[in-house]
């Protein structure tokens, strides 16, 4: 059982180190930040964990996975591209939405 | 040479003129046709516009009355598919209300102390025929968002003009920063607090143009939504009511609002714009690389998706692409900035108005709500962009060797080197 729980902060520690290295060494990163002033560090607005489930942007040299395009494409990628403006992280929980994520039909 | 009593003449005039220059406010209801303290035999042109586009028809609209070849611009605010509608039919410029909105006409004094950013003066116009045509349709949004009757007559154009972008709004002590895709279906998407998109759960808090302006269209279509389906206060008649009922909110945080960006970049100290994060983001943005720049950097790379072109929309010789009429088409000329040989810069006032130039893009679409695509304009304009937009600066190399002549591996346009 302790084991359990000494291997679950583990990894617990090893996702925020991973989380923390993505921020540090993303190249697109560097930009300046305007954190919504109802989000806490790491998370959405309302505390939610960070969106964009299907995010494939490639790996950062230390292997972690990159939250944006260099050299983008497709709407996807272009809406998704590297970029030195603010980001603004918003994932807010919207009960309304459907299991997927996708829009429910108007009443 | 003049002798001196026509020079004390000409002297006599010109503070004449002055004198009358100052009182053009004065004028405010005379006719258009002959508006008591002006001369009325400067040509005019006759245009009818989104409200989006006042900024940049009087801007323009000023300088062509101070130009050595001057011309008078009558204009309108109309909401965009109005204006199709209008200009597909031929229509005259007579007496107009949308709803209880009237729609008054003003016009461009010759006084230099005329200010862009305050209201021009109105005139009046018949009610019925006969009246001066429209000449010149500047919309804000696709025309193929609208209702599609009538159909597009052989002998009318439609030009797409600059970049316009829109944006969710609010009032000035919201806390609230950006709002995504999601949200803002959910927030207009159902009525009072159905959507459950907290804050804007207050039906009578969420503002919105009539459903025929291009505010409308293109923020209904940003978030999957039709203009009718937009669950709202009652619709504003122009950006303006909107933007008074915004700043006048009783409950901030739960204020919602749709405005053009180049209406917003004039109204910064009064309103809040928020991020908008699109389906499929991964972070919101400003249609500007920060809060406080110009530069709408994030329209013209595809970071920011709510904008669309504004249509130029005139009668063409048959056969052809020319717009018939001289006047419409200097004035569209200087706002593409393909007229050479003009006293007035209309590319400037563009960029300087919050517009962006088609050849400063770096994406396209087809239309409302569809999927961006990569776009090489082949005569770009993006240092030119970067640089005379407020607070502008650009890495870009100058260059006075005109526009065309090889710099620096790619080619000089606008005074600076460009790739191509």
């Amino acid at each position: 059982m302790k084991k359990k729980i000494h291997a679950g902060l583990l990894g617990c520690a090893l996702a925020v180190a991973s989380a923390v290295a993505v921020v540090a060494c993303d190249d697109s990163s560097s930009a300046v930040k305007e954190a919504s002033p109802d989000a806490g560090p790491g998370t959405g607005a309302d505390g939610a964990a960070d969106g964009g489930g299907g995010f494939d942007a490639g790996t950062l040299p230390d292997g972690a996975p990159k939250d944006c395009f260099d050299d983008p494409k497709t709407h996807f990628e272009i809406i998704n591209a590297c970029t030195n403006a603010t980001r603004i992280e918003k994932n807010p929980t919207l009960s309304k939405l459907l299991p997927d994520g996708g829009l429910p039909p108007l009443d | 040479m003049r002798s001196e009593p026509s020079r004390a003449l000409g002297c006599a005039l010109a503070v004449s003129l002055v004198a009358v220059s100052g009182r053009a406010v004065a004028a405010d209801g005379d006719p258009c046709a002959s508006l008591s303290d002006e001369d009325n035999n400067v040509p005019a042109l006759y245009i009818e516009n989104g409200d989006t586009q006042e900024p940049i028809v009087k801007k323009i609209g000023k300088l062509l009355m101070q130009s050595s070849s001057k011309l008078r611009v009558f204009y309108r605010n109309r909401p965009t598919c109005n204006i199709r509608d209008d200009l597909f039919s031929h229509a005259l410029m007579t007496t107009v209300a949308d709803g209880a909105t009237p729609r008054p006409v003003r016009y461009i004094p010759s006084s230099a102390a005329f200010d862009p950013s305050g209201p021009a003066p109105t005139c009046t116009v018949p009610d019925g025929p006969p009246a001066e045509p429209i000449a010149l349709g500047i919309g804000a949004t696709y025309l193929s968002s609208c209702t599609q009757t009538p159909a597009q007559p052989n002998d009318i154009g439609v030009f797409e003009g600059p970049v316009q972008a829109y944006a969710f709004i609010t009032n000035k002590s919201s806390s609230q920063v950006a709002i995504t895709a999601e949200e803002g279906y959910l927030a207009y998407g159902f009525t009072e607090g159905g959507g459950e998109a907290a804050p804007w759960t207050v039906q009578n808090l969420r503002f919105k143009r009539g459903n025929t302006a291009s505010t409308t269209l293109t923020m209904a279509s940003a978030i999957r939504l039709l203009p009718t389906q937009m669950q709202a206060a009652a619709s504003s008649g122009t950006s303006e009511d909107l933007i008074a009922s915004v700043m006048n909110s009783p409950t901030p945080e739960a204020t919602l609002g749709i405005l053009g960006t180049e209406l917003f970049d004039q109204r910064r100290a009064d309103i809040k714009l928020l991020a908008f994060k699109t389906f499929g983001q991964r972070f919101a943005y400003f249609p500007d690389s920060t809060s406080t720049r110009f530069d709408k950097q994030n329209v013209r790379d595809g970071h920011y998706l709510p904008w669309s072109p504004t249509p130029y929309i005139a009668t063409v010789t048959p056969g052809t692409k020319t717009i018939t009429d001289a006047n419409a088409r200097r004035f569209y000329e200087l706002v593409m900035g393909t007229r050479t040989g003009d006293d007035v810069d209309g590319l400037l006032q563009v960029v300087q108005s919050g517009l962006v130039p088609e050849c400063a893009m770096k994406v396209t679409r087809t239309g409302d709500g569809a999927d961006l695509s990569l776009y090489e304009d082949p005569a770009p304009c993006g240092c030119y962009f970067e640089k005379n937009v407020p607070q502008g600066t650009t890495t870009c190399t100058a260059c006075t060797v005109g526009n065309d002549a090889p710099c620096n591996g790619g080619k000089c346009r606008f005074g600076f080197c460009e790739a191509r």
